[in-house]
């Protein structure tokens, strides 16, 4: 009985994943790292879009609290 | 970071019209009780507080759904949001008597547009660097 105990006990410590309580060190670098990776540069048709939407809100201002509303 | 996906790409979602809508509503605010123009701010308030951040979060669940079968770019995918907002935030604008936004109909075709390029702005690149940040998606 003694022994089949231990052998289950050995069995579930085999089947489950070591755990760390501790972190592995700072997290904060990873995170700006992380950070910086997802920066994507702005392709020129993009910007000609954001200068198009621009320009229209400045020649339409009326349609400024319909695009607060909306958005 | 691999469990929850649903919950992380909601909470990208929500994370770019939140602040966003901070600012709006400061600005009306202005108006109503600085600048005294009649603006209905209690009924006007709850299409952009309560449903656009909302569909912003479930539209990034959708879209992570939906990315492994259809492979549509995130811009193009947060441009069709609009399609469904704009309808909806007019009829509840006639539902609620916002006479401001209702009566101002003519102006939705210049509106509509400009808002598809700045949904697909945002969700290109404002949501997705979002969605890169919590480890939504591709």
């Amino acid at each position: 009985m003694k022994s089949n105990e231990n052998e289950i006990q050995e069995m579930v410590r085999k089947a489950l994943a070591p755990v760390n309580p501790e972190l592995e060190g700072d997290l904060w670098p990873r995170m700006l790292r992380r950070l910086d990776e997802g920066h994507a540069r702005m392709s020129w048709v993009d910007r000609i879009l954001l200068l198009a939407v621009s320009a229209g809100i400045i020649a339409f201002p009326a349609v400024i609290p319909q695009l607060l509303y909306q958005l | 970071m691999n469990t929850h996906p649903y919950l992380r790409a909601y909470l990208a979602g929500i994370a770019v019209p939140t602040p966003a809508m901070l600012c709006g509503l400061t600005g009306y605010l202005l108006l109503r009780y600085v600048f005294n123009v009649p603006v209905p701010i209690e009924r006007m308030a709850v299409f952009p507080l309560a449903v656009v951040p909302n569909a912003w979060g479930l539209w990034n669940v959708l879209y992570l759904a939906w990315h492994e079968r259809w492979h549509l770019p995130i811009g193009a995918h947060g441009a069709l949001l609009p399609v469904i907002l704009i309808p909806g935030g007019y009829l509840l604008a006639r539902l609620l008597s916002i006479d401001f936004i209702a009566q101002s109909a003519s102006w939705m075709w210049v509106a509509f547009p400009m808002a598809l390029v700045i949904y697909y702005l945002a969700w290109k690149y404002l949501v997705n660097w979002c969605n890169h940040l919590l480890g939504v998606a591709a």
